[in-house]
């Protein structure tokens, strides 16, 4: 499946078997914190998927799960299967993943300080697996990303967080995978970076055909490019569904959109909020 | 005037070995964390082979030269597939200790093949002197330095442009990031060994032009651990530096207080100099202070 | 019954204080008393190479109660613990000559290597891991060339004599009087190792070792804590020190060499870092290893003639030994120590799997 930089024509709408799917995770760190209890997701090819909910419900452990990259913190995943493309991730290593074009960013960017700008856009080469040519393509993505052209020979760590962001849209650009993970993306930019950045993920999504699995814990931005979306709370996903089934839902306006139906409330109703969740065990 | 100029030169030809020793260090530490106490051994082992390959197996001398050296690159990659690849995530005193027990198996595995006899391995270089600032330098020793120099600068270039040179240091500043990116980590740590072997090989055999060939070498070998201190242990560019200084320093300490000292001053100074760097700048000249977390 | 031959659990504060736990058990009382009495009673049934062996391995003992203290509890890696032994040494060497007795002579040759030990304690204040180590490694070396150099005080490097253990007019001689002499020293030094990690000031240490800014916090001085345990560590390493001078009657740079701090070092971690019984296990077994290699290469070479062992015996031993620090350390880091525990739960706990 060869996907050049070069716009292609939109996905076909027609029903394919799942890009990414995830089946019954569970994550569990040091042997005693249970993290992830049992998650399932899928991402079809092609599509925008988003996964929000509250600190500490997850989200990241998930992501770390898929991509193999429990070790370093400590974490193992104690049961279930991550399938990619139909081929299971079990034994695989992190950066044999990624090689298969299943490319993550993880919380806070994926720059490395230390180099600059040019080297650590050539690291996307590893991802490639040799396919097109590594000089038009870096052209491109350079072009795409003006800033970027004019700070090459700049070291990383001295681009601005949003900067830093861009720089790794743009690796993933450059790395042309098939989906593309993003851990908390909007996280510390200020509103016009959030929307240049998710104005990027659009492109890449929609000339590019790279699905998109992003996890969020703004779930307005989250819901404006996705077409479905999950929740999930304390380690589970609660409920899912298309993204307008999503922007409906009362319970989710009210605890993720901020939008509390009008009504200022009295303290004695927001003190018992907790009994209306339905999804709550 | 005339003899400082001599030990200087000389000196700064000797602190070369030592640099080229110490970057293989420095790319074992950056790339894997691990601070390897065997260099010494392995710069010995990479001379013994040189030896081997030369004397023993009859080969012309710029034949045996590579052999030695493609041969520590495997020694370099067996060590850490067997031995390292497994100590992963272990405190530092346990790896530390690995390394030290490594170089004690080295050192009496050589033993074991070659004997305690020094051998006479045939000289690379012609014997004689090269008239150097008005100053009478052994040929060998400048052409150490020569050899040195071109090695150096053909790893750093190698660490800045190339793609498994940029790949490295992405592992050594960031593991996680640069697995994401597809780099193999256990490919990069077992080329960071196989590297460090093969600076250890070419450092080996310069020495051997320098000093000779015995098993007092890996004490020799030794003083890469000052001079990678001093430059800063992260800092390829530090310890070249670091080992200049330190072969000077060497150089200057044995030409004028070894009079006084009857001998000795050479091997000590080297730790002087490093006890001084350890107190009053631990991080070296050049390298980043470490960011410890409470 | 059961309940008096064995138990795991403390039926009052006394037992629970107390320094040796399970002394309440029947089997535990029954197997110390059996090994004091092998203790002995063991110069008497042993040839005199093998008594040899075990005056080496109880002064091994106390030199290795002073590392693990220092690495084991208090988390500071040392190259340099040779030099307390060559110091001790050499302290023995020069107050026995000026007649002093040996009673007085092996604490106070401790308290001048433990003087030195306090000096070595000022760089590591503000270095730990790597950087300690090859602060000590400097360290070893200045001291190593200080020793090698001052002829006039230590015979430089073609050495010095130590007379016998003597003490008004009574003079130690011979290997088993020697032997209930550095057996009870062992004994003492492990009792007080063991007590001290139940004491505050062990358990500072502890906390240094691991997490010193938040012991700091709770009020624990570090720079103390690290000079006392640099200095009791050295102490112990003094005593070794001048019993090996006592015992082997002739010193010379060579004994101290850094070989010999890194055998220290093995000896802790073959046996097990930060307990007492570690501390002996490893220096009874790197103590005997080279023995038993001595003797399978003789009988390897008695059998295999061709291969001629005997004459690179020393490198095969070296090679070995330094192959059981790797495996030990890939395969069983936490020592031997753990391996007897684990062994004992095992036994104890049967059929049941823990």
């Amino acid at each position: 499946m060869a996907i050049s930089l070069v716009k292609t024509s939109p996905p076909a709408a027609e029903p394919k078997p799942p890009l990414l799917e995830v089946r019954n995770i569970e994550v569990v760190y040091h042997d005693v914190v249970f993290a992830v209890k049992g998650v399932s997701l899928t991402v079809a090819a092609g599509q925008v998927v988003t996964l929000f909910g509250p600190n500490g419900a997850g989200k990241t452990s998930l992501v770390r799960a898929i991509s193999r990259l429990l070790q370093s913190v400590e974490g193992e995943i104690r049961s279930g299967s991550v399938r990619f493309d139909g081929n299971a991730l079990d034994t695989l290593a992190p950066h044999q993943i990624a090689r298969r074009g299943l490319y993550q960013i993880p919380e806070g960017g994926n720059v490395i300080k230390e180099l600059t700008v040019r080297e650590n856009l050539l690291l996307s080469q590893f991802c490639r697996d040799g396919r097109g040519s590594l000089n038009d393509d870096y052209a491109r993505v350079v072009d795409r990303f003006p800033l970027l052209k004019t700070r090459e020979a700049q070291l990383g760590g001295y681009l601005s967080g949003g900067e830093q962001q861009m720089l790794s849209m743009a690796k993933a650009l450059l790395a042309n995978p098939r989906l593309l993970v993003l851990d908390e993306p909007s996280l510390g930019l200020s509103p016009m970076l959030m929307q240049e950045n998710f104005g990027a993920l659009r492109e890449l999504n929609r000339d590019f055909g790279i699905a998109i699995l992003a996890i969020e814990q703004n779930a307005r931005v989250a819901l404006d490019i996705a077409s479905y979306g999950y929740v999930m709370e304390s380690g589970r996903v609660v409920y899912d569904g298309p993204a307008e089934q999503l922007r409906e839902n009362r319970e989710i306006q009210e605890f993720y959109l901020g939008l509390e139906g009008g009504l200022k409330k009295s303290f004695r109703d927001v003190k018992h909020y907790k009994r209306r969740k339905r999804w709550l065990s | 005037m005339e003899l400082f100029v001599q030990l200087l030169l000389t000196g700064i030809a000797l602190g070369s070995g030592y640099a080229l020793g110490g970057i293989g260090f420095v790319l074992i530490y950056k790339a894997t964390g691990v601070f390897n106490f065997s260099h010494g051994q392995l710069t010995m082992a990479g001379a013994y082979f040189f030896y081997m390959f030369q004397v023993q197996l009859g080969l012309p001398p710029w034949w045996s030269v590579p052999a030695a050296v493609a041969s520590m690159f495997a020694v370099g990659v067996l060590i850490e597939r067997v031995c390292l690849r497994r100590m992963v995530g272990e405190p530092a005193i346990t790896i530390i200790m690995l390394t030290i027990g490594l170089g004690a198996l080295l050192r009496n595995l050589v033993g074991l093949v070659w004997g305690t006899q020094p051998q006479a391995p045939v000289p690379l270089f012609e014997p004689g002197y090269l008239s150097i600032l008005s100053v009478q330098i052994p040929r060998v020793y400048v052409w150490t330095l020569v050899a040195a120099a071109i090695f150096i600068a053909g790893f750093v270039v190698y660490f800045r442009k190339s793609a498994q040179g940029i790949a490295m240091r992405a592992v050594a500043f960031h593991q996680d990031h640069a697995a994401l990116s597809g780099i193999s980590i256990q490919r990069v740590f077992a080329l960071s060994w196989g590297l460090a072997g093969v600076t250890a090989a070419i450092s080996g055999i310069m020495m051997v032009q320098l000093v000779g060939l015995d098993l007092s070498m890996d004490a020799r070998g030794l003083s890469a651990f000052p001079a990678a201190i001093l430059g800063g242990i992260d800092s390829i560019g530090g310890v070249i530096i670091g080992g200049l200084i330190i072969g000077a320093a060497e150089s200057l300490a044995g030409g004028y207080l070894d009079p006084y000292l009857g001998g000795g001053a050479k091997e000590v100074v080297g730790y002087v100099v490093l006890l001084l760097i350890l107190m009053l700048r631990p991080y070296g000249l050049f390298g980043t202070p470490e960011i410890r977390k409470v | 019954m059961s309940n008096f031959f064995y138990r795991n659990y403390r039926l009052s504060y006394i037992e629970d204080r107390s320094l040796l736990h399970g002394l309440q058990n029947f089997w535990t009382k029954f197997w110390l008393v059996a090994l004091v009495v092998a203790l002995l009673l063991l110069p008497l049934v042993l040839q005199k190479y093998w008594i040899y062996t075990l005056n080496l391995a109880a002064i091994a003992v106390i030199g290795a109660l002073g590392l693990n203290l220092l690495t084991g509890y208090a988390g500071q890696i040392s190259l340099a613990h040779a030099s307390f032994l060559a110091i001790g040494a050499y302290s023995t060497a020069a107050l026995a000559k000026a007649g002093a007795p040996f009673l007085l002579v092996i604490p106070l040759s401790g308290a001048i290597a433990a003087l030195v030990g306090c000096l070595i304690a000022i760089p590591a204040l503000r270095l730990k891991g790597l950087y300690l180590a090859l602060a000590t490694l400097a360290f070893f070396v200045i001291v190593d060339f200080a020793i090698r150099k001052a002829e006039f005080l230590t015979g430089g490097g073609a050495g010095t004599h130590v007379p016998s253990p003597s003490m008004f007019g009574y003079t130690l001689s011979g290997d088993q009087s020697f032997y209930y002499l550095s057996i009870s020293l062992a004994t003492l030094c492990a009792i007080f190792v063991a007590n001290l990690q139940r004491t505050w000031v062990g358990r500072a240490m502890m906390a240094v070792r691991d997490s010193d800014i938040a012991a700091e916090m709770a009020g624990i001085s570090i720079f103390r804590t690290k000079l006392t345990a640099f200095a009791l560590s050295s102490f112990l390493g003094g005593m070794a020190g001048s019993l090996l001078g006592y015992y082997l009657q002739f010193i010379n740079p060579d004994n101290f060499s850094l070989s010999v701090s890194v055998a220290y070092i093995a000896m802790i971690i073959v046996g097990g870092m930060g307990s007492v019984t570690g501390s002996i296990l490893g220096a009874v077994f790197m103590t005997l290893l080279p023995e038993v290699l001595r003797i399978s290469i003789h009988v390897l070479s008695r059998v295999l003639p061709a291969l001629d062992v005997e004459s690179k015996g020393a490198f095969v031993e070296g090679a070995v030994y330094g192959l059981v620090i790797i495996l030990f350390l890939m395969f069983k880091p936490e020592g031997i120590a753990r391996f007897w525990r684990d062994l004992l739960v095992y036994f104890r706990s049967w059929p049941f799997a823990h």
